[in-house]
């Protein structure tokens, strides 16, 4: 499938699983948008979350067991 | 005395003139239900005007001050609630088919302590449908149009507070802020804007459009009154969860100091690449920053982390709450909200548990940066607020992705005070505008820098040129 193919069947299956109708003539406005979360949560992907940040070490699995 | 027309006259003025007896709350008051008369049909800021309620409260105001009584500084001022402010007995929509109907039977705790401080309440404000939609015309009300000129969008969702107190219908409108909803209409309307500092100002009985977003606070057309509506409005209420057990500072003891000491951020890598900067808005700030240091601040360029970063993990966080809020609607009667409304607000149903837990780390980390490495060293921050002038109505996005051209969010995320205050206007007479960022909790410093700054630049004097031939 294409990448554009590949992002539709997402929509339709996380808007089913959601139990949201998605209307024929907004499909195209939210898989625009369904596109741009996915470009915002690839890009905070990108973020190291470092000991640093999380004194405590409850935020992951990594920090917790650095140093082990 | 003052010369000044009713509807130009500050909160601190209005007081003076009642206290005075050179003016009653009963004739400011009418006034002002008069220029929401002769002008709002253009404007479209109200959704309700409360007429009957907003003379019987001036009323009782005069009644009080003849008795000696005085509740402080906004006993007998007229103002305006965001329709999303429940009030009781009064219908309460947030601009929304959904709610057309809805008539609260308690008021919110704001609405609590501005009846209390002896205000005036002239009506319910428009909005964006639940503060998140766009400027629309497919909802039960039109929406608001700025009064700098009628074309031109008012910016949201507090879009109706933004156009009544440029208008010069109330003295002070209460806002929400989310994303950027207080300083955006502030920063196109040419007001000013508060987001105070999160768990300042309770939230309870204002609807919930993300919950750890969410901010209430004032737009006013001074600082001055902006400060007196904090006094009155803080405090602790063991009912918000996010609201803060301190004791509610003096917003108002320092304005006038000035900010002769004060070290200042400039984080121009925020905005000065953005897409849709205008030359104007860049360049206001420019001059602000060189006030400030007239005024015997410093003020020195930092860098922060990239702002894609502060947008993308308040955009998710933002989408997933204001879903979870309208999940069994957004499933049962979709149709029944608007199309901006909806298109946007169900992307919060697309976004994974783990996505949003990652953009809670991020916000995390960001707020720790922010707060411990830059206002660790400076006393505040001053950036963009819009980046441009109000667009026109026929500009605006009518899909996704919402690409609000303003630069706000940054400061939910982190829950700083943060005050859009105007800095100038286009050459096609629109307001530009700047914010001032402060540390948690010191809010009385964001005022105090904003009033040096109004002080210094007189921008309050200048007021949209309504018709005025059909105005009280």
């Amino acid at each position: 499938m294409t990448d554009a193919a590949t992002l539709a069947v997402e929509l339709d299956v996380l808007a089913a699983k959601a139990g949201i109708a998605i209307q024929h003539d907004r499909r195209e406005a939210i898989l625009a948008g369904y596109q741009d979360v996915k470009r915002l949560a690839a890009l905070l992907r990108t973020v190291e979350i470092t000991p640093a940040d999380e004194p405590a070490n409850i935020y992951t699995f990594a920090n917790i067991v650095r140093g082990a | 005395m003052t010369s000044k027309p009713l509807h130009d006259l500050s909160i601190a003025e209005a007081g003076r003139m009642i206290r005075a007896g050179s003016l009653t709350s009963s004739a400011l008051t009418e006034a002002s239900l008069a220029r929401i008369a002769a002008l709002d049909d253009v404007l479209a800021s109200f959704i309700t005007v409360t007429g009957e309620r907003a003379m019987a409260d001036a009323a009782a105001a005069d009644a009080d001050f003849a008795q000696g009584v005085d509740k402080g500084p906004l006993q007998g001022i007229p103002y305006g609630l965001k329709d999303i402010y429940m009030t009781a007995g009064i219908r309460s929509t947030c601009h929304s088919k959904l709610l057309v109907d809805n008539v609260p039977a308690e008021d919110c705790v704001v609405e609590t302590k501005l009846k209390a401080a002896g205000g005036v309440l002239l009506g319910k404000l428009a909005t964006h449908e639940f503060a998140f939609g766009g400027p629309s015309f497919d909802l039960p009300f039109p929406p608001a149009r700025n009064p700098w000129n009628p074309d031109h969008i008012t910016g949201g969702s507090s879009s109706g507070s933004g156009a009544a107190v440029a208008a010069g219908f109330c003295r002070m409108a209460m806002g929400s802020d989310t994303g950027g909803s207080i300083r955006g209409p502030a920063a196109y309307c040419g007001t000013v804007g508060l987001k105070p500092t999160y768990g300042l100002v309770s939230r309870r009985g204002i609807f919930p459009l993300s919950f750890t977003l969410d901010h209430a606070g004032p737009l006013t057309w001074s600082v001055e009154d902006c400060a007196l509506t904090m006094q009155a409005i803080a405090g602790h209420d063991p009912e918000d969860p996010a609201s803060a057990d301190l004791p509610v500072p003096n917003f108002v003891a320092d304005l006038g100091k000035g900010v002769e000491g004060m070290r200042i951020a400039l984080p121009r890598c925020h905005y000065k690449d953005a897409v849709g900067l205008s030359p104007e808005t860049a360049a206001a700030i420019e001059q602000a920053a060189a006030t400030f240091e007239k005024l015997g601040a410093t003020v020195e360029e930092i860098a922060l982390p990239d702002y894609d970063l502060f947008n993308a993990a308040g955009r998710l966080i933002l989408f997933s709450e204001a879903y979870a809020v309208h999940e069994k609607n957004l499933q049962t009667r979709p149709l029944d909200y608007g199309r901006l409304t909806h298109l946007r607000m169900v992307l919060g149903a697309l976004i994974s548990a783990s996505d949003l837990t990652q953009a809670f780390r991020v916000r995390r980390k960001l707020s720790l940066l922010l707060n411990r490495d830059i206002l660790g060293r400076y006393d505040a921050i001053i950036t963009a607020s819009a980046l441009a002038p109000a667009p026109r109505f026929d500009e605006m996005p009518q899909g996704n992705p919402p690409n609000w051209p303003i630069q706000t969010i940054p400061y939910n995320l982190t829950g700083n005070p943060a005050m859009s205050i105007p800095t100038g206007f286009s050459k096609s007479g629109l307001p530009l505008s700047m914010q001032i960022v402060g540390r948690p909790f010191e809010d009385a410093t964001v005022l105090r820098m904003g009033q040096a700054f109004e002080a210094a630049t007189g921008l309050t004097a200048l007021r949209p040129a309504l018709d005025l031939a059909k105005a009280a």
